[in-house]
């Protein structure tokens, strides 16, 4: 039996998931998150009502095998059943697929939510809904006679709360004793069948305005809601780098108490040196370990995702996680809607690039959300080459923190100039429509501490799996193609573009080679080299654009097709070309200074993108 | 007067929406047609979205949208 969680986006489907099935689903305050389905098994222990003893997986005495397995599938979230973007393109194709229909409704918005509702009722599949955000009601001054809606709908009804999981018992008895008979409804009027159903079920109390509910009206306030916002941001990297510095320290302690003896002991146990010596523990003195230049897969390939990128990884998600259960990620789509135009995009596309800062792959998965290919081609491109995943960002902060902060600014607005001089040419050379701005805001909840905890689980885990097979395998490859004169083969073919435009040394193939698997070993790879500050400029800003790795290629792929995909990656060459070009010219001129330099790069954006503002407008004056 | 026009806090009923079936069709599936009440919450600065509240969702749209859509006193 296939049972699926339909409903609105937001409503709390992935929440409800998560308590039937135990299966992680991520949850957040923001329409959209669920972009492909996820399923899982509800196990369920069938008693048999005639027995005393039956609770156990087979019952001893009437024999009955009662446990029953029943499929449940997240549904991507919908808002009517004619289907506009991707994922509600994945939603609709599944429904013939179900054989019960929950319908989770948001409580708090009766009257939108019974939409769906009506028109699911027209199916010939048996309807439970789930009335989920329970708990919200309460808050809200909203009563609904709960037997009457049934009655009036003609299918049952259960109160749930998705967070704390009350309710959820009587569903799962509501899937197992479903109505075998169905007889398909037909609304002549839907939205006059729907006023009708809630005004007779639903009173609602006046009360004042919750603290909430004035600060819900200050994040978007005309005049203070985007200094506020720009306001947060900073301070929230601010945090997250200080943090993240604060965990570094931290672990280096640790690394240094409890690891390396571990290391010198196997060092010992290797007679010092030799070949596995050098893979594995490469290069380390008898008492002191350099664990970020040492470069061996025990040593650097450990300490690096642990002790330096984790940390980073950590606080991010936290604070990620914070602020997309809060709701304040599509608050920041509306106040920087305006902006976003800019590139050709809406506010919308603001999240994917949010969420790609943790890692690009969630980031490119979530442009499914958007409406047209112009806006998915966009803000995929720009994604991919400018957004530098938190991996690397941890990687890099650590690396050019010695160079002094006008490096790591220079850094910086070299890439946010990027970001704006390709989205500028993007707007002007990309075919198709953007839409204007249609997004539901949902109001702002306060993340439970167990739901935050089990998210940030989820992605940390998800990091970890993921990451240390890639680096530690990476090493050792690129520790083993070097032993084998394979790095220098290399190294002499790529010398026209590395050394001759880029102005680095050769041996920073590896960098490139390893970045097309994991970005955060790649740039690892520029520190034993010792590179001047220019170097370590282009080197950094070349290596977070020439191509994400190897996984968001995959999606990008997945989600553009092949031919958008090539488009994207031909863009992205000549980019990386002419950025590295770019920093070192500009630095040729500005005497290596880095904040001259960052000066102009910032200059420079600021004038591309006001000139094309002024050619978009031109070119739209004119098609009217 | 269109929604843009509107003045901030003010309440209204949607007249009539000017948009194409896709569009509408998008409203509507937010609880925003016409005959329905609503209230504008806020117009970000520098001609950005327009943020109105109907029952109990709030509704952020393009001021392209906003300009077309027109309203009434209540
Ligand atoms: N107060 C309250 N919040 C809920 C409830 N169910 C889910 N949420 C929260 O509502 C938001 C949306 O939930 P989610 O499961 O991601 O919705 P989906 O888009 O339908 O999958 C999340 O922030 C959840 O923590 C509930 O019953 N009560
Ligand atoms: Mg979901």
């Amino acid at each position: 039996m296939k049972v699926l969680l339909v409903g609105n986006p937001n409503v709390g489907k992935s929440a409800i998931f998560t308590q039937l099935t135990g299966v992680n689903a991520r949850t957040s305050n923001y329409p959209g998150t669920t972009v492909s389905y996820t399923s899982g098994t509800l196990t369920v222990v069938r008693k048999n009502p005639a027995c005393a003893s039956c609770s156990t997986i087979k019952c001893k005495s009437c024999h009955i095998p009662d446990t029953e397995k029943i499929e449940v599938i997240d549904v991507p979230g919908i808002y009517r059943l004619d289907p506009e973007c991707e994922a509600e393109q994945v939603a609709c194709r599944l429904m013939p697929e179900g054989d019960i229909y929950v319908n989770v409704v948001d409580a708090t918005n009766l009257e939108r939510n019974l939409n769906l509702t009506l028109q699911l009722l027209e199916f010939k599949k048996p309807v439970i809904i789930a009335l989920n955000m329970w708990d919200d009601t309460i808050h809200k001054g909203i009563s609904i006679d709960v037997d009457k809606l049934s009655e009036m709908l003609g299918v049952p009804v259960v109160t749930t709360t998705g967070i704390t999981g009350a309710g959820v018992d009587k569903l799962i008895q509501k899937i197992l004793h479903y109505p075998k008979k169905v007889t398909p409804k037909k609304y002549k009027n839907r939205w006059q069948a729907i006023g009708e159903i809630v005004t007779s079920v639903q009173s609602l109390e006046h009360r004042h305005h919750t603290f909430l509910e004035r600060l819900q009206d200050i994040s978007v306030h005309p005049l203070a809601g985007i200094p506020i916002a720009i306001a947060i941001i900073i301070a929230l990297f601010q945090v997250i780098i200080v943090t993240g510095e604060f965990l570094v320290g931290l672990m280096e302690q640790l690394f240094d108490r409890y690891y390396t003896p571990f290391i010198l002991f196997l060092s010992r146990l290797l007679g010092g040196g030799g070949l596995w010596h050098e893979i594995l523990l490469g290069d380390i003195s008898a008492d002191k370990i350099d664990y970020e230049a040492a470069m061996g897969v025990l040593t650097t390939g450990i300490f690096m995702e642990l002790g330096l990128v984790f940390p980073y990884i950590l606080i991010f998600y936290l604070v990620l996680g914070f602020l997309e259960d809060l709701g304040y990620l599509p608050r920041i789509a509306v106040l920087f809607d305006r902006f976003m135009h800019k590139v050709g995009l809406h506010g919308f596309s603001i999240i994917p690039m949010m969420l790609a800062l943790g890692c690009n792959v969630p980031g490119v998965m979530a442009i499914r959300n958007l409406e047209s290919r112009r806006q998915r081609f966009i803000t995929a491109t720009l994604t991919a080459i400018t957004i530098p995943c938190m991996a690397q960002s941890a990687i890099i902060f650590s690396l050019t923190a010695s160079y002094g902060t006008g490096h790591v600014i220079a850094i910086l607005i070299t890439i946010m100039a990027l970001w704006v001089v390709l989205g500028s040419f993007l707007r002007l050379t990309v075919k198709g429509t953007t839409d204007t701005l249609i997004m539901e805001i949902p109001p702002y909840r306060l993340p439970g501490f167990k739901v935050l905890m089990r998210n940030l689980g989820t992605r940390l885990y998800e990091f970890l799996t993921d990451a240390f097979p890639y680096v530690l395998g990476g090493i050792l490859f690129v520790n083993i193609l070097t032993m084998l004169g394979v790095m220098d083969f290399l190294g002499n073919l790529a010398k026209p573009v590395i050394s001759g435009v880029f102005g680095l040394p050769s041996e920073a193939v590896s960098s490139y080679l390893i970045g097309i698997v994991r970005k955060d070993a790649s740039v690892a790879l520029l520190e034993p080299l010792a590179l001047n500050g220019v170097q370590m400029i282009t080197g950094v800003t070349t290596l977070i654009i020439y191509f994400p790795c190897m996984a968001t290629f995959v999606v990008l792929l997945k989600e553009l097709g092949f031919k958008d995909t090539a488009k994207s990656m031909l863009i992205m060459v000549e980019v990386t070309i002419l950025t590295g070009t770019w920093v070192r010219l500009t630095m040729l001129i500005v005497h290596n200074s880095p904040w001259l330099y960052t000066l102009v790069t910032a200059l420079f954006a600021i004038t591309v993108m006001v000139v094309a503002n002024r050619k978009a407008m031109q070119k739209s004056s004119e098609s009217l | 007067m269109t929604l843009r026009e509107m003045k901030i806090g003010d309440r209204g009923i949607i007249r009539i929406i000017n948009g194409g079936r896709g569009v509408c069709s998008k409203l509507e599936s937010l609880g925003l047609r016409e005959g329905v009440q609503i209230v504008k919450k806020s117009a970000v600065m520098g001609g950005g979205p327009i943020i109105v509240e109907a029952g109990t969702t709030q509704i952020a749209l393009g001021c392209e949208i906003a300009n077309k859509i027109i309203v009434g006193h209540p």
